[in-house]
């Protein structure tokens, strides 16, 4: 299998408020043709910055990016003719109606104005934006311009795509129907996905490899299985307690501190030894009232626990 | 657009008729082509530093640098399209200059050169300040001075024989001294040798500022 980027001991560097961020320091990694890859960490990480290196948008300050063999200082115009990208926040194209806007998109990326209509309407089907198709992009909803970004990403079916945050703004639905389709352009035409994003739970269904960044850093990389074997003896005790509820500090006395996990101010995540999970969801039940409870799950581990697990245990030898 | 490119050179023309010896020709020709200029100065120069700034700051230069080989296409498509729209100012602000004053204009085939290059030359600067302004309201605050600098400090309503030593001297660095001269000329069809020297001062200006305009974009 071909490899499509070859990242190497990338140092990416910016200067904000007279002080100097590193972004990225020394990431190295692989992504191979044809496969689903995705860039996970949390805001601030670095992530979009390697992604703005990747489309060849910065320049590492150290280290080296090849695109296809070609390093992208010298060859930027291949990425540009190969890669699909969905930046972040698309504001591009906001003075042109929904199909104005795929339409040029699909012109700049150098398809025939016929070939350009045609892909047009093919991609205004499949994500059903007939009814806004002649919408200003200005006038459209946060997840309706996420949608019509995308179809700016897909028109001209590119080989490589980038997309940064696709699920953002998206109701369930659409966001279901963005990793089926991606899921199916991966499977059926090979399209090599790298995915950014913070829905793990989600992204895990198409997900085939993940490398995840900390402030800058590589924490941990690998095939979805081979990382999540890393805590696959852990067992997830999902609690949500019912507002005003005067117990959830107790789990504190209970677990050790870094295998819990507060998401939100009444919702905490636990992770327990497998061998160890009788014992400690008897231990929980009888020092919290089931009544204070608006919700209590026992799950295996997946994706987002390996995610939090690997950026707890980072946060600990920082 | 409507108020900076049409309304503002037509009541500013309108008004100074009163204070101008508008009898006088040269007067008359240096009051309609500078308001011409003037129209050039708010449409294209405010509207490409907005415009730029605007890109800046949402990110959206990310979009076009992912796609195209050269930002300077972008650059002079942007200007394209301010140079259309600026049409319809000048040309409602010649007529009615025109009619105003009873002037003999009787304009050269260079003039839609003329008109190219100084849009040229307004729009590449307007779209460097509305790279390296702070932000998107300091582009429009910079513009706006720029604008006031090229319109006052120069030949461009008053005769140069008229206005101060030190104003004449620094007019000479100016785009908008030659964008004025060379609509002089080619409004009246009496060309000079002036002509070729500002087209070739528009040209090295519009270059220069290009060059950097491409280097910015390529740090966003």
């Amino acid at each position: 299998m071909a490899t499509v980027y070859h990242i190497e001991g990338v140092v990416k560097s910016y200067r904000h408020d007279g002080r100097t961020i590193l972004a990225n320091r020394g990431i190295t990694l692989a992504v191979e043709q044809g496969e689903v890859f995705g860039l996970l960490g949390p805001n601030g990480a670095g992530k979009s910055t390697l992604i703005l290196q990747m489309i060849g948008l910065l320049t590492p300050d150290q280290g080296r990016i090849l695109f296809c063999g070609q390093d992208l200082r010298q060859h930027s115009m291949l990425v540009k003719r190969s890669v699909g990208y969905l930046p972040q926040e698309p504001f591009a194209l906001q003075d042109l109606t929904v199909k104005q806007a795929i339409y040029f998109t699909g012109c700049l990326r150098r398809l025939s104005p016929r070939k350009a209509r045609q892909m047009t309407d093919e991609l205004i089907d499949r994500w059903q934006l007939q009814q806004i198709s002649h919408t200003l992009v200005r006038h459209l909803s946060g997840g309706q311009r996420r949608l019509v970004g995308l179809a700016t990403a897909l028109i001209g079916r590119p080989p490589v795509l980038l997309l940064d945050e696709p699920t953002n703004d998206l109701d369930p639905g659409q966001r279901q129907q963005v990793w089926t389709y991606l899921r199916q352009l991966n499977a059926e035409e090979g399209t090599t996905v790298i995915l950014v994003t913070h829905n793990v739970v989600e992204a895990e269904r198409v997900l085939e490899r993940v490398a995840i960044i900390a402030n800058g850093q590589m924490v941990g990389i690998g095939r979805v299985g081979e990382i999540k074997a890393q805590v696959d003896n852990r067992i997830r005790l999902d609690l949500t307690f019912k507002p005003n509820s005067v117990v959830n500090h107790v789990c504190e006395t209970l677990f050790q501190s870094n295998s819990i996990h507060w998401i939100g101010k009444h919702r905490v995540l636990i992770l327990v030894e497998r061998a160890r999970a009788d014992a400690a969801i008897k231990l929980l039940l009888s020092q919290v009232n089931i009544e204070q409870l608006a919700d209590f799950r026992i799950q295996s581990a997946n994706l987002e626990d390996v995610y939090i697990q690997l950026m707890s245990d980072w946060n600990e030898k920082e | 657009m409507l108020i900076g490119g049409i309304v503002v050179p037509l009541s500013f023309m309108f008004f100074l008729q009163f204070f101008a010896n508008v009898r006088d020709p040269e007067v008359a020709l240096h009051l309609v082509t500078g308001n011409v200029v003037i129209s050039l100065l708010f449409t294209a120069l405010s509207r490409t530093a907005n415009r730029f700034a605007f890109l800046r700051e949402t990110k959206a230069i990310h979009y076009y640098r992912a796609l195209l080989e050269s930002m300077n296409g972008l650059v002079l498509a942007t200007i394209t399209s301010f140079l259309l729209l600026t049409l319809p100012g000048v040309i409602i602000t010649l007529s009615v200059g025109k009619l105003l004053f009873t002037l003999p204009i009787a304009p050269h085939p260079l003039i839609f050169l003329t008109f190219s290059l100084s849009t040229l030359a307004f729009g590449s600067l307007g779209a460097l300040i509305g790279l390296r302004a702070r932000n998107y309201e300091a582009a429009g605050v910079l513009a706006n001075l720029i604008n006031f600098i090229m319109a006052a400090l120069g030949p461009i309503v008053i005769p140069m024989d008229r206005l101060p030593i030190l104003v004449r001297e620094f007019s000479w660095i100016l785009p908008s001294t030659y964008v004025a001269l060379a609509f002089r000329q080619t409004l009246t069809g009496q060309l000079d040798s002036h002509l070729l020297l500002a087209f070739v001062f528009l040209i090295i200006c519009s270059s220069l500022t290009l060059y950097f305009v491409n280097r910015n974009l390529q740090s966003y």
